[in-house]
């Protein structure tokens, strides 16, 4: 006799049945993108003023931006279990809400009834702190991003003048340093975490993430500097406003620096390949073993805004920022309302596009070993960031660069020779790739040698 | 001292702090500004307050990244911007984590919890007094001149100031501070070399 | 031309930044705090170290290679900080600049091949740094 199945609760199946019709969640959807318009239009006498003062413009451009990164992030979830269900050829999340839509709502209210456990043995104070340190840490690179240049508002004030509103919460003169400034502090917030949890496998999951994110801040300031030489900027808007004047976009004439820059990118958010913090084989979940709940939450959270960070970062420096398209200037002189929303959208769009990669290759690439991710930063990265910003210097000294102002023959001579020098460097690179026969590190001494036959002999057998 | 007595005092710093915040914004022309100076200024003798009186060396770490912030914090405030970014990535960044590091792999050994002897703390004292005597000294004797005009702080690029200097007038120290990160190179690899068998 | 943001902007702006960040973090750490059942038992307090009863604390002692790492950082971190200023004048400073900066970076270069030829870059030292016992395995493949 099979044994009996409970039958469903017809309660609960109602509510399932409902959730998981793909009209509910159309609806659902169509409400919170209304929802906000009949709000602005009745509040429209008091939004107004906000809007053409660039103080409080600043605060509601920053909290928009916190809100959607927090936001995009629940959304991050669920698409990478989406996409890495496509890389393995399932079908991933799809029981709660039509194509696993209400996914992250799901996760958000487990997050909050999950029971939230202090190891007995833990410190206790600095346990808390640690995931509250990464979140906040992680989101402080949203007040120097350059979301678009400037808007000017349709409307006039009493006496006829116009006002004109920054896309940027604050314009500094140092803003690359900051980001590097943040980034560098951002290896708090695990370090402690290890720490405070006095568990064996989160200090060494600690340990571990520190020695990379220190390693691998080093290539990310060479690439940034290679960056600056170049903008004859300094601020992030600049560097911004010269590519989309120019439509030359830096990832054209120098892809090396925004390959150093990428690739630092992701090991300082501890992602696979480069996830050895938190390496489920090895260290359980690394640094945070023993965290749940919101806790666990911020550190998800942190995780995720530092990809949106530095891909926003990655957008602004190589990828033209919020420039619509390639190799023409179109709408780099528009500051009508509406270009300043396709430009905001267009950046958006790109950021996507960068999580996108990050979430292929971390569904790709095998986890690197330890020795492996040093050698890469330390003998790889580094000379490479250091050989890379003396070229970059030598050849801006020789006025190769790219300028809006010169002819289009100039920029295009200047563009290919920057190009070139970047193939050579690679070529070189190569070359020097395939002569080191290096043994593999790591072998301990007293195993039998590896005798390795000679390629002609191995075709011959 | 008791770590209850210690917490007490820290308490006790945190709520004059905080009183002064409050009283500093209020009687303030520019109440924005001195209420952003109080709470840095605040958290900054706070977290150095604690750094002293806690026993534990990873939370008196934790600490001093506290107070090394609210001094970049108080830089940031005078517009020195280049020198809060440094102070975050060189002290809270990188020296930090060297002594976080350093204090972790010294392990279970008597260091994890620092307990002075009154000697120690007498002589801590002492060299405090002095540090604090020859501060106010500086402070107090220097002639502060009225600023002539209106400093347009506004435009300063406070970076292009300072590499240009670099490039003029400090060039010789500028090279020079590269020779030293050298020694401090071969310094830090002689630290590390491989124990010999 | 954007404005320049205000020497107090930023501290202002920051401090605005952190008190927001701790009301969120609050707001996060209490609203499950008060919604949540915690069933306490004594075993959800002990460390998972996957399912053994974990032996002492692991606040150890741990590998010195880690605080090389940092040292070496540190160096160039500061390198980075004081390279900074120098990209932002250097198109004002010309060539002049480019050879400053050069000496600057062949100094660092020689501390960079110090450690790279001794093996301090090497994070396995065992066999990477010191030839083992029986000679490399390089001079043992071309032997054989």
């Amino acid at each position: 006799m099979p044994p009996k199945v409970p039958r469903p609760d017809p309660a609960a199946a109602f509510i399932e049945r409902t959730l998981r019709d793909w009209r509910v969640i159309a609806a659902l959807g169509a409400v919170l993108l209304i929802a906000p318009v009949p709000l602005v239009w009745l509040g429209w006498p008091w939004i107004r003023p906000l809007l053409e003062s660039q103080f409080w413009f600043s605060l509601i451009l920053g909290g928009l931006a916190v809100f959607i990164v927090i936001h995009l992030d629940a959304a991050f979830i669920l698409a990478e279990r989406k996409l890495s269900a496509f890389i393995q050829d399932r079908k991933g999340p799809n029981r709660v809400g039509f194509w696993g839509l209400l996914q992250p709502v799901a996760d958000g209210i487990k997050f909050l009834l999950k029971e939230d456990y202090t190891p007995k043995q833990a410190d206790k104070p600095v346990f808390i702190l640690a995931p509250a340190l990464a979140f906040v840490i992680s989101l402080a690179g949203v007040a120097i991003i350059p979301w678009f240049d400037q808007i000017t508002w349709p409307w006039t004030g009493p006496d006829g003048e116009t006002y004109t509103v920054v896309g940027q919460m604050a314009s500094l003169d140092i803003g690359l340093l900051y980001l590097l400034a943040f980034g560098a502090m951002s290896v708090y917030g695990v370090v402690l975490a290890g720490w405070a949890s006095n568990n064996k496998y989160a200090f060494y999951g600690a340990m571990r993430a520190t020695a990379q994110m220190l390693s691998y801040e080093i290539p990310l300031g060479l690439g940034l500097l290679a960056v600056l030489l170049v903008a004859g900027s300094v601020r992030l808007e600049g560097i911004v406003e010269s590519q989309a004047a120019s439509g030359v976009w830096n990832v054209f004439v120098h892809p090396l620096a925004f390959l150093l820059v990428l690739i630092a990118g992701f090991a300082e958010t501890n992602r696979a390949p480069f996830d050895l913090a938190e390496c489920e084989q090895e260290l359980v979940a690394g640094y945070h073993t023993e965290y749940s709940s919101m806790k666990f939450a911020l550190f998800f959270l942190a995780e995720y805004s530092h990809m949106v960070i530095g891909s926003a970062l990655v957008t602004a420096l190589f990828l033209g920022g919020w420039a619509p398209l390639p190799f023409t200037s179109w709408l780099a002189d528009n500051h009508t309302w509406w270009a300043g929303l396709i430009k905001f959208s267009v950046f958006w769009g790109k950021i996507l596009l960068l999580i996108g990669l990050y979430m292929v290759v971390r569904w790709t690439l095998p986890r690197f070993r330890f020795d492996q991710l040093m050698r890469l930063a330390w003998k790889g990265m580094i000379p490479l960031g250091m050989v890379i910003v003396v070229v970059q210097g030598i050849a801006t000294g020789l006025g190769w660069r790219i300028d809006p102002a010169a002819p289009w023959t100039a920029n295009l001579l200047a563009g290919g020779l920057m190009l070139g020098i970047n193939i050579l460097i690679t070529l070189g690179v190569l070359w020097l790739m395939s002569r080191s026969r290096a043994p593999v590190t790591g072998r301990q001494d007293n195993l039998p040698d590896v005798i390795v036959p000679p390629a002609e002999a191995r075709l011959a057998r | 001292m008791s770590e209850r007595i210690r917490l007490a005092l820290i308490g006790l710093a945190v709520l004059v702090a905080v009183t002064l915040m409050g009283l500093a914004a209020l009687l303030s022309s520019r109440p924005l500004e001195a209420f952003a100076f109080s709470v840095f200024a605040g958290a900054l003798v706070t977290s150095a307050l604690a750094i002293v009186l806690t026993r534990d060396i990873v939370r008196s770490a934790m600490w001093l990244m506290g107070a090394l912030s609210s001094a970049a914090g108080l830089y940031f405030l005078l517009g020195a911007n280049f020198l809060g970014v440094v102070q975050l990535i060189v002290y809270a960044g990188g020296i930090l984590v060297l002594i976080v590091f350093g204090v972790m792999l010294t392990g279970r050994s008597p260091f994890l919890r620092f307990d002075p002897r009154p000697a120690e703390t007498a002589l801590a004292a002492l060299v405090g007094v002095l540090l604090f005597a020859a501060f106010s000294a500086v402070l107090l004797g220097s002639a502060w001149p009225p600023l002539p005009g209106a400093v347009p702080v506004r435009q300063a690029a406070t970076v292009r100031e300072i590499g240009r200097a670099l490039l003029t007038d400090y060039l010789l120290p500028f090279e020079v501070v590269s020779v030293l990160l050298l020694a401090v190179m071969i310094g830090a690899a002689y630290l590390a070399r491989p124990v010999r068998r | 031309m954007p404005v320049t943001s205000e020497p107090a902007e930023l501290a202002q702006g920051l401090l605005l930044f952190i008190v927001a960040g701790i009301l969120m973090v609050l707001v996060a750490l209490l609203a499950g705090a008060l919604i949540r059942r915690q069933l306490h038992h004594p075993v959800k307090a002990e460390a998972y170290e996957c399912g053994e009863p974990a032996i002492g604390e692991s606040w150890v002692q741990f590998d010195l290679r880690l605080y090389v790492v940092a040292l070496v950082f540190i160096i160039f971190d500061v390198e980075i900080a004081l390279f900074y200023p120098w990209a932002v004048v250097y198109r004002e400073a010309g060539l002049a600049g480019l050879w400053d900066m050069l000496f600057f970076f062949g100094v660092l270069v020689v501390g960079f091949v110090y450690l790279w030829r001794f093996g301090y870059l090497d994070w396995v030292r065992s066999t990477a740094g010191q030839e083992p016992p029986g000679g490399s395995v390089a001079a043992k493949r071309e032997a054989a």
